[in-house]
């Protein structure tokens, strides 16, 4: 069922039974970011226009971005199949932010096709060229990153909830439930003063120390992490803050 | 008035006269897609970026789906001067089905310049054309789904097709013409109903298409004049 409360005079509606979980909201000082099906794709490149897209493809083939074919399911990305090669997106703008007492959500429902040979970052991020090392080594790119995200590195499956500031990791934390091929849910909610980090339901962790001061953005990269094409498929993703 | 009921844990906001009339849904199991006022579209090409267009132009003259410059609508769409010409146009991806116990909403309030068109409204398995490309005839061969069909100087009826072939049909009691008419197909989980102006044309159960569907406008013209469809909005909503 979907209940609602007023957050700084703005309804917000949540999932009942757990109220960190946003739905919707209305009001005159709401911002928020969702994908839904039909998301428009530049006819020309086939990507979409609501995101900033890198892609990294070293040989043939190409990296895609479609509309899902499958009923329920809004996005579906596609890697090309060498090591490494795989897709960025960050919603155009820069819309959100850890703004004292104006709380926001994130939530993303998704599965990837492979657990373990793949690397995974999903969350909110400044926007950055390259939030994922394209290159050498499976890892969060050291320079400028910024941002409060869930990583899951090339050969294994533990999900830790991270929080980088200026390209440095200041929080991290590994969630109890591991990557699967199934779909999960990931957010993270602002509650004005502290960030909470969940998996499926389940809080990761919280912090309020050393968080990003930069405006912030709904992003994903998606990489293979050895020769082989790997999907992600998106359910929904949505931002919310009430500002 | 809008009026709001539970379905499946969703809160589904209704037209207070229709509860088939779906206006919005709030859920976590909710997928929607609904044509926005200024519905982006390509720089480029200038077709809206959101769908699978394909036009069809004859001859001289281009077929052209733009932003309405008219209040109270969303999209124009203005064909080229020949027999055929038109635009089909297929929202990306294919979010919605007819899965049983999952209740869909399909609406879309449109007119047209001249009855002496063709036009195809709907829920379908994406494709480039829904028309024959020079008979006034849809293609049978190849098309899924449920949708309201209006072929030159002919009726507006509702039509299930599975499997490529026609399952189901029915003709609405009113007859097309230049006016506003709004076209809703709502499947109940069990029944998919056809309403023509919120009066229902027809229910059926039967042999229905089991394939991911879109919503999809094809329209083109009749003969060999240029016709107009004003689409004053459109959405989808499934309670998966």
């Amino acid at each position: 069922m979907v209940n609602s409360k007023l957050i700084r005079e703005a309804q917000i509606f949540y999932q009942e039974g757990n109220e960190s979980r946003w739905i919707d909201a209305r009001g005159q000082n709401v911002m928020k970011f969702e994908v839904t099906p039909g998301q428009a794709s530049d006819n020309t490149t086939g990507k979409p226009t609501r995101f900033t897209t890198v892609v990294t493809e070293t040989g043939a083939g190409s990296c895609t971005i479609v509309n899902s074919a499958t009923a329920g399911i809004a996005m579906l990305l596609t890697t090309d199949d060498a090591e490494y090669e795989g897709i960025q997106l960050q919603a155009k703008g820069e819309a959100f932010k850890l703004t004292t007492d104006k709380p926001f959500y994130f939530g993303i429902k998704c599965s990837i096709s492979d657990a373990t040979q793949s690397d995974l970052l999903i969350g909110l991020c400044h926007t950055h060229a390259d939030l994922v090392k394209t290159a050498v080594a499976h890892e969060i790119a050291a320079a400028d990153v910024e941002g409060v995200f869930f990583w899951k590195a090339d050969a294994g499956t533990i999900i830790k909830a991270k929080t980088y500031v200026a390209g440095a990791e200041t929080a991290t934390a590994n969630s109890a439930t591991a990557m699967d091929t199934s779909a999960h849910i990931y957010e993270i909610t602002w509650d004005g003063t502290t960030i909470n980090f969940y998996v499926d339901g389940i809080l990761v962790t919280s912090t309020a120390a050393s968080l990003p001061t930069e405006d912030l953005t709904p992003s994903i990269n998606l990489r293979t992490g050895e020769n082989a094409a790997k999907t992600m498929s998106i359910y929904w993703m949505r931002a919310i803050q009430i500002i | 008035m809008v009026n709001s009921k539970w379905i499946r844990e969703a809160q589904i906001f209704y037209d207070g006269d229709n509860q088939a009339r779906w206006l919005d849904a709030i859920g976590l199991n909710v997928v929607k897609l609904e044509l926005e006022t200024g519905t982006p579209m390509d720089d480029t090409t200038g077709d809206p970026t959101r769908c699978v267009t394909t036009v069809v132009e004859a001859g001289a003259g281009d077929s052209l789906t733009t932003n309405s410059e008219t209040a109270g609508e969303k999209l124009l769409i203005t064909n080229a001067g020949n027999e055929y010409d038109g635009v089909c146009l297929t929202l990306r991806g294919e979010a919605f089905e007819l899965a049983s116990g999952k209740p869909a909403y399909f609406g879309i309030k449109m007119k047209v310049s001249n009855v002496a068109c063709d036009f195809v409204v709907g829920l379908m398995e994406t494709l480039t054309a829904y028309l024959e490309a020079a008979a006034h005839t849809v293609v049978a061969a190849a098309v899924d789904g449920v949708f309201f069909m209006h072929l030159t100087a002919g009726a507006v009826a509702a039509y299930s097709y599975e499997n490529n072939a026609q399952s189901a049909t029915a003709v609405a009691a009113t007859a097309t013409d230049a006016n506003y008419h709004i076209y809703e197909i709502y499947w109940d989980g069990a029944y998919v109903n056809f309403y023509y102006d919120g009066t229902l044309v027809t229910s059926t159960a039967v042999s229905l298409t089991t394939g991911a569907l879109t919503p999809v406008v094809h329209f083109r013209n009749g003969g060999a004049a240029v016709r107009t469809a004003n689409i004053a909005w459109m959405r989808a909503i499934q309670i998966t």
